[in-house]
């Protein structure tokens, strides 16, 4: 593991468990292995985040109408991101506007992270997504991804994380899966600790 | 002697096919002669929170092809209602655009509505061998799927509460500490002299309120509530759901729950293996909503059987009586954070099956 000094992350997501689709697993993960080394806040959408010790986890009711929820997570990322020494946003409409206000406003710069394949399909049908995206890819620092059919300017492929791998009853975990996964986890925040300190 | 209910369900099965024969005839549909499902213990199998109506579930044949059919008549109101919920909530589901879900269901052949009766015939889903009879490894294996197939539909915003809310129902954790109440509340009011399974309840009760956050923390997502083996069958690898007004909106842990406690009878290994999945691969928080669920659900079983005491009598009411003592072990067990003895479930499953009669030992074969 590099040796960087330690910042203050914030970590936008709009999906975050108990959601269950991805990118909501990993942004949890990336939480807790990012805490040791740094300050960690991660702002998302829900009612009742999983909680992750050494890490403050900030959310916006999903229970309150559409413009009401972004227009409180404007607010909180903003003021969240004033203290923060960088911004990873994951894409995500719903959270690329307050990622892209928020490091304008603050002046802190930010990191688009594009792989929730889903939701860039989904905010391609849709001008108003397709232009928010378009402006926060033009504010990042820089734009990276782990999927590698991705064809967007100035983005950068950063080694994907292997899935977790599943512990049952039936069929014992090996320690080479183990180890794969442990590494592959290194490499995914050698890369991304290194585009946070260098942009 | 029978009692009141059964000769009630009897004389009700009777007339109900007398409107439902005519209706199938002519769309050219035979009935078998054995119809293991109205008889047994068919007369006291009500749901406890869903919409539920009296309704005959039969089997019969194309006359054309002879492939085998399953039938549902009902001229019940409530049993209409029913059916007409499923098959709406078949529609939405396809519809639903926040769903991952895929949920397969057997092919509707008929649907027909003719002098207030109701008839709907569904392809039979003819099964490579009965859940139960599965390794332990292959069920689990596809409760696994059924399982994040359910999870895979998760109402979490205002506008996708909107949009299933009517439908389907959507439980919070108010509303199971409500429903939890109630089911103490009559349990102790039918069986007052019960002092054990009392202070379990209230036990039970001050759990849930000192949890209700993690409790709430999961709901929003599709839950099936009555998923055990009678309710799917699979057929080339694929898992048909054959009834969907079970489905409604809660805690995604709900539907494991009620499969969970199943298998506490049924097959203690595969209950084992799936808390072991959910302790080992999940986060703490989902474990202690499985298991606060489970309390939830226990309650209502056991509300089930206590309701049944009123309408039953002879070896059925000292089975009855036998099922509660069953149940109440089992709260107990999981209150205290663990498993039921398979003593407890060996000698419950002897003296169940001494007791049931020959009409529900011809249903139960091959149900699971």
């Amino acid at each position: 593991m590099l040796n960087f000094g330690p910042m203050k992350i914030l970590i936008l997501s709009p999906l975050y468990p108990p959601d269950i689709a991805d990118p909501a697993p990993y942004i949890k993960e990336l939480g807790k292995r990012l805490r040791d080394r740094h300050s960690v806040t991660i702002l998302t959408y829900g009612n009742i985040p999983e909680k992750v010790e050494g890490v403050r986890i900030i959310a916006t009711s999903k229970f309150k109408p559409l413009f009401i929820r972004i227009a409180l997570c404007i607010l909180k990322a903003v003021y969240l991101a004033f203290p923060a020494d960088i911004i990873i946003v994951q894409n995500g409409a719903s959270m690329e506007l307050p990622g892209l206000l928020a490091s304008i406003i603050t002046q802190t710069p930010m990191i688009l992270k594009i792989d929730d394949m889903l939701g860039h399909s989904r905010s391609s049908d849709k001008f108003l997504y397709t232009m928010i995206q378009r402006w926060t890819i033009c504010s990042s620092v820089t734009v990276i991804t782990t999927s590698e059919n991705l064809q967007i300017a100035k983005i950068l492929n950063i080694p994907r994380v292997d899935k977790k791998p599943i512990i049952s009853i039936f069929e014992p975990v090996s320690q080479n899966e183990i180890t794969q996964y442990e590494l592959s986890w290194n490499d995914h925040l050698k890369k991304l600790e290194t585009l946070m300190h260098h942009g | 002697m029978d009692n009141l209910h059964k000769q009630q369900w009897e004389k009700y099965c009777k007339e109900e096919l007398a409107r439902a024969i005519p209706i199938l005839t002519t769309h050219g549909i035979t009935l078998d002669t054995e119809q293991p499902h109205i008889h047994g213990e068919r007369y006291l199998m009500q749901a406890v929170q869903t919409k539920s109506g009296r309704k005959l579930i039969l089997l019969g044949r194309e006359t054309k092809t002879n492939k085998k059919v399953v039938i549902k008549a009902t001229s019940d109101i409530l049993g209409i209602k029913e059916i007409e919920h499923e098959r709406n909530c078949r529609k939405t589901l396809e519809d639903i655009h926040f769903s991952y879900s895929n949920f397969l269901t057997p092919k509707e052949l008929l649907f027909t509505k003719k002098q207030s009766v109701v008839v709907v015939v569904q392809e039979f889903i003819e099964q490579d061998l009965p859940f139960l009879e599965r390794t332990t490894q292959e069920q689990f294996r596809f409760a696994m799927q059924a399982f994040e197939n359910q999870e895979a539909t998760h109402a979490a915003t205002y506008e996708h509460r909107k949009k299933i809310e009517k439908l389907f129902g959507n439980m919070n954790a108010k509303k199971y500490l409500k429903q939890y109440s109630l089911f103490r509340k009559n349990i102790k009011d039918i069986i007052a002299h019960n002092k054990k399974l009392h202070k379990l309840l209230d036990i039970g009760k001050a759990e849930l309120e000192k949890n209700t956050t993690v409790l709430e923390q999961y709901c929003g997502f599709l839950t099936h509530t009555d998923f055990v083996p009678h309710n799917f069958k699979i057929r080339d690898g694929h898992m048909y759901f054959l009834d969907l007004s079970s489905l409604r909106f809660g805690n995604k842990y709900e539907g494991w729950a009620r499969f969970l406690n199943f298998m506490t009878l049924y097959n203690g290994e595969l209950e084992d293996a799936l808390l072991f999945y959910v302790k080992n691969n999940r986060a703490s928080e989902e474990y202690e909503s499985l298991r606060l669920m489970r309390i939830f659900r226990l309650a209502e079983i056991i509300w089930f059987y206590v309701s049944l005491l009123q309408k039953t009598d002879g070896n059925q009411r000292i089975l009855t009586e036998a099922r509660i003592t069953f149940w109440t072990e089992v709260l107990d067990a999981t209150l205290r954070h663990e498993s039921v003895s398979k003593e407890i479930v060996g000698r419950y499953k002897t003296s169940r099956d001494a007791l049931r009669n020959q009409d529900e030992l011809v249903r139960q074969k091959g149900l699971h």
